[in-house]
């Protein structure tokens, strides 16, 4: 791969500039800090979500993901910062007022109204304050009846939320939320309240409700697997910043240190620390790893990671190539429907490995090695867990 | 086969056969350890219950061993007595005076405090429950010091002001009202109080759903927060029919003694005056039955309007 | 940056609070001020007392002897507490451990029934059995009939045995435990604060009352502090230095109380609220 290739590649951490940089939502050197702390809660320096994405927020608890949420919808503010959004400095307009609407976690349906004044709620209210919205009674009953209509919710419309199911519920949620036609769209973890059987169903509507409706909208979540299989814009977050931003795949392939690259992925990735006996060689117990081209300033120790699906099992006298050759015996099979993850146990700890079921299936106490290509491997800093660029150049990585 | 179904519970029916239940009834012990209390309220409560239904039937002063049967004629004396009469539409008044203590205003403490919690919340917690522990005669004297007609805070007020004095307890036009204002701080405390507990099961998030709506506070409150405390409201309006009378009375009594000229009696002073400061046992008692069917009537009333709000969603 | 209105209701919301706190407090602190002044500026506006004095509390307690009715009253609340509690506690652990026992809906009924009548009927028949037993004019005729009310007691110590967890029970039987052993030794242990906070209930109550102590013991001497004051103060021109003196006197052994236990106060009172 040559230079040019690299500058092709997006670097993690900055983000295409938005084809029209006027739209969608823009935090600018936001902090959030709660009286009592001395922790800051959210310590944003620049991060833009696209105008038109469905931008996923993903962390574990307490990273800030929530309180950045809140702070576009102006249920918080911030210690300090500016927030725009479709380029208009929204920081002290009031939540009401900014085009934004939220569907809680747990919902927040009004339990004395019905599901139909439920979602017009809002609307009701702003045909009293503002006489020249064109909000009257009959406009409001088309735009309940409409999005009534594509969320399924004709039936319902005159119970009360106690006598709706939780998916139900989740739908009134946001019909209340988009009846309003707002510019962004804020959920915050919509489908933890679902069970899993529902979850599934509930992510593609969601991902089908982004392409009809076409707005800005931004979710969060704990659950990795959510955040990419909706996510046209992925924003992972830990401890109050932003580690990485992009599309999903980049995020993916390109993790920008350890904690991204494991908190991605189930299983998840296999991380080591090997020896660099050499600028194209890496080695440690049971692994051994030959880049197809020396890498220039590298440490004496990297930490070393590969995904349990980049991995396949090969013959103990497999021809050398590139990449990593790892050996271990087989602890544990899990079987997960299609694939099987066999859990080993070697000399530098323990990895995983994921085997398509109906192939041999590895056997307990089993010895096995995997290879793993060169342009799959990640080599992190051993001490700040930063990624080491200049390894993915040497070594045509995708 | 019938056979194992007649046999009792607690015993196999066959050896090696598990038994119906291994959990023994206990009945006696249940019993037993209720029996204090079962005492307790069929000596002090059920006994006087019946008793004074008897009594209502009878003419007698309490002390001397000359009882007579009168039938219905005390009843009849409270029908047709103007004090009585008096009495009970005191009674009605008192009940409508006290209701919108015992509802709005404690709603609208407890929402204001629940809005936005915080240090001075707290305090203002502590402070407003104040009047719930505190003696009642001490805050009637307290009140009885202000009111004064000739010397009292009050009144010094209004003179300085330039509004003439009133005679709060001692003129009949005020002196109910006087009574009400004067039991309400605790009324207010004590329901405070419990619209808090209630508003805890409130969920914030429909009030911050409500602000993203773009509701204004005021509106936030009428229609997001206290539709939800609809059941407490009509709950909080009955217990306080039922709570207040006693401290009713303690400030009738202290305050005004039902005066002046029966403008601060109700039906409860009437039993006591009966009872106690005429010894007529049989009145008193009838004024007791009476009392007694309006509140059942009024506990009925409750529990058939709370089953309907409870269908009707 | 929230609508301007939330700012004024926030303003709004702090003026409500601080006029009902002042309504409802104002007689309470004019009456303290009041009673450590000199009868000379007895009817001040300003309810700061300057100079401040003791001759009324002297008073109080010499004259009116407020420290005796504050003992009897005393007597009489820790009276019915104990014995309220000694009563209801055995019912209401019944009511909870002995579910198959028969009749058990008629031991809810009778306590429940017992809560619907209004105190003010039984008032007569309470007091003529009083007199017949002897008891007027006895400390045994102020405690035993209110037990009449231990009703609101079984009902809140049941509902706080219900909170112990089952399992816990469930343990105790599978260690050979008798109904009398878990009582004493799983529920009354666990359960310390709930039944502290209902004995405070109880005691609070007890010392508030005002009717039954004036029929059991009308002499001024014997009797308890809320009938004491009204007795006090029921002529023309009371005299209001000492009298207030007295009636905050009788506050204190409550606020004192509510001092040391404020949060166990409040539940107690929301908790016997929402029965």
């Amino acid at each position: 791969m040559t230079s040019t290739d690299l500058a092709e590649v997006q670097l993690p951490g900055t983000e295409r500039e938005p084809q029209e940089p006027e739209t969608g939502v823009l935090f600018e050197g936001v902090t959030k800090r709660y009286a009592g702390n001395d922790r800051l809660s959210l310590d944003l320096d620049r991060l833009s979500l696209p105008g038109g994405s469905l931008t996923v927020l993903v962390g574990p608890s307490g990273c800030g993901k929530t309180t950045a949420l809140r702070i576009v919808s102006g249920l918080e503010t911030p210690t300090d910062g500016r927030l725009f959004i479709d380029g208009a400095d929204v920081i002290d307009t009031p939540p009401g007022r900014r085009g934004v609407s939220m569907v809680f976690q747990d919902f927040a349906l009004y339990p004395h109204l019905t599901v139909e004044k439920n979602i017009s709620f809002g609307l009701r209210l702003q045909a009293r304050h503002d006489r020249r919205s064109g909000l009257d009674d009959a406009e409001i009953e088309r735009r309940v009846a409409q999005v009534c209509g594509s969320l399924g919710l004709a039936a319902l419309r005159k119970r009360r939320p106690a006598q709706l199911s939780g998916g139900e519920r989740q739908r009134v949620g946001l019909a209340r939320a988009i009846v309003r036609r707002p510019t962004v769209l804020l959920l915050d973890e919509p489908l933890s309240a679902l069970d899993a059987q529902l979850r599934q169903r509930a992510r593609a509507e969601l991902v089908g409700l982004h392409r009809e409706l076409g707005n800005t909208i931004v979710l969060v979540t704990h659950d990795q697997l959510e955040a990419m299989s909706m996510a046209t814009h992925l924003v992972v977050m830990n401890h109050s910043k932003v580690l990485q931003a992009g599309s999903p795949t980049e995020v993916y392939r390109r993790p920008v240190d350890t904690f991204v690259a494991t908190f991605l992925g189930s299983p998840p990735m296999n991380l080591s620390t090997v020896g660099v006996p050499a600028a194209d060689r890496l080695a440690g117990p049971d692994l051994e790893a030959r880049l197809p081209r020396p890498v220039p300033g590298l440490p004496s120790e990297v930490q070393l990671g590969w995904r349990p699906g980049d991995a396949t099992p090969v013959r103990h006298d497999a021809d050398p190539r590139t990449g990593l050759f790892a050996d271990g015996v087989v602890e544990l099979v899990e079987f997960t429907g299609d694939t099987m993850v066999a859990q080993c146990t070697s000399a530098s700890g323990r990895w995983a490995v994921v085997v398509p079921a109906n192939g041999n299936a590895p056997a307990v106490g089993e010895s096995l090695r995997v290879h793993v290509p060169a342009a799959r491997l990640h080599l992190f800093d051993p001490v700040t867990g930063s990624r080491l660029e200049a390894a993915d150049a040497g070594s045509a990585h995708e | 086969m019938t056979l194992s179904v007649l046999s009792r519970p607690e015993r196999p029916a066959r050896p090696g056969a598990p038994a119906r239940s291994a959990r023994p009834r206990r009945t006696g012990l249940a019993w037993l350890y209720f029996g204090p209390v079962l005492i307790s309220l069929l000596v002090w409560v059920y006994g006087p219950l019946l008793f004074t239904g008897v009594l209502s039937f009878l003419d007698w002063n309490l002390v001397a061993p000359d009882v007579a049967w009168n039938g219905l004629k005390n009843y009849e004396t409270l029908a047709t007595e103007p004090e009585f009469g008096n009495a009970a539409w005191n009674t009605l008044l008192y009940a409508l005076c006290t209701l919108p203590f015992a509802t709005v205003v404690p709603c609208a403490l407890a929402i204001a405090m629940w809005k936005r919690p915080g240090r001075a919340s707290e305090v203002y917690r502590v402070l407003l429950f104040l009047p719930v522990v505190l003696a009642p005669v001490a805050n009637a004297l307290a009140w009885q010091f202000m009111l004064d007609p000739l010397h009292g805070t009050v009144n010094v007020v209004l003179e300085a002001v330039g509004l003439s004095p009133v005679n709060w307890l001692g003129d009949p036009h005020t002196a109910l009202l006087t009574v009400v204002l004067v039991t309400m701080p605790k009324v207010i405390a004590l329901n405070t109080l419990l619209f808090g507990a209630a508003l805890a099961n409130v969920d914030r998030r429909t009030v911050e759903a409500a602000r993203l709506d773009d509701a204004t506070e005021g509106e936030i409150t009428r229609r997001v927060v206290v539709p939800q405390l609809r059941k407490t409201l009509l709950l909080l309006g009955l217990l306080s029919m039922v709570v207040v009378w006693p401290w009713l009375f303690t400030n009738i009594g202290v305050l005004t003694r039902g005066g002046p000229s029966g403008a601060t009696d109700n039906v409860y002073y009437r039993l006591y005056t009966y009872g106690f400061t005429f010894f007529d046992a049989g009145t008193a008692s009838a004024a007791a039955v009476v009392i007694a069917i309006v509140f059942g009537a009024l506990l009925v009333g409750y529990s058939l309007l709370s089953r309907r709000l409870r269908v009707s969603r | 940056m929230f609508r301007a209105s939330a700012r004024g209701a926030g303003v709004a919301r702090h003026l409500l609070l601080i006029v009902a706190v002042v309504l409802m407090l104002l007689p309470l602190a004019y009456a303290l001020g009041t009673s450590f002044k000199p009868v000379s500026t007895l009817y001040d506006l300003n309810p700061v007392p300057l100079p401040g004095t003791l001759e009324n509390y002297d008073l109080a307690l010499t004259r009116f002897e407020i420290g005796r009715l504050l003992l009897n009253t005393l007597l009489m609340a820790a009276g019915v507490t104990v014995t309220t509690m000694l009563v209801a506690l055995p019912a209401a652990y019944a009511l909870v451990l002995f579910e198959r026992a028969r009749g058990r809906s008629l031991m809810v009924v009778v306590v429940g029934a017992a809560l619907l009548i209004p105190p003010g009927a039984l008032i007569i028949p309470q007091f003529l059995m009083t007199s017949w037993l002897g008891w007027q004019g006895n400390p045994v005729g102020l405690i035993i009939p209110q037990l009449g009310t231990s009703a609101l007691a079984v009902l809140l110590l049941r509902d706080h045995i219900r909170s112990v967890p089952p399992s816990l029970i469930g343990a105790a039987v599978l260690e050979g435990a008798t109904p009398w052993d878990i009582l004493r030794q799983v529920v009354l242990g666990l359960l310390r604060p709930a039944l502290g906070a209902v004995a405070i209930l109880l005691f609070i109550n007890t010392w508030n009352e005002y009717l039954w102590p004036l029929l059991v013991m009308p002499s001024v001497e014997d009797t308890t502090i809320q009938p004491g004051l009204a007795l006090f103060a029921a002529p023309e021109n009371p005299q209001y230095g000492p009298l207030l003196a007295a009636a905050m006197l009788a506050s204190l052994p409550v606020l004192v109380m509510y001092v040391l236990a404020s949060r166990r106060i409040a539940d107690a009172f929301i908790h016997s609220g929402l029965r």
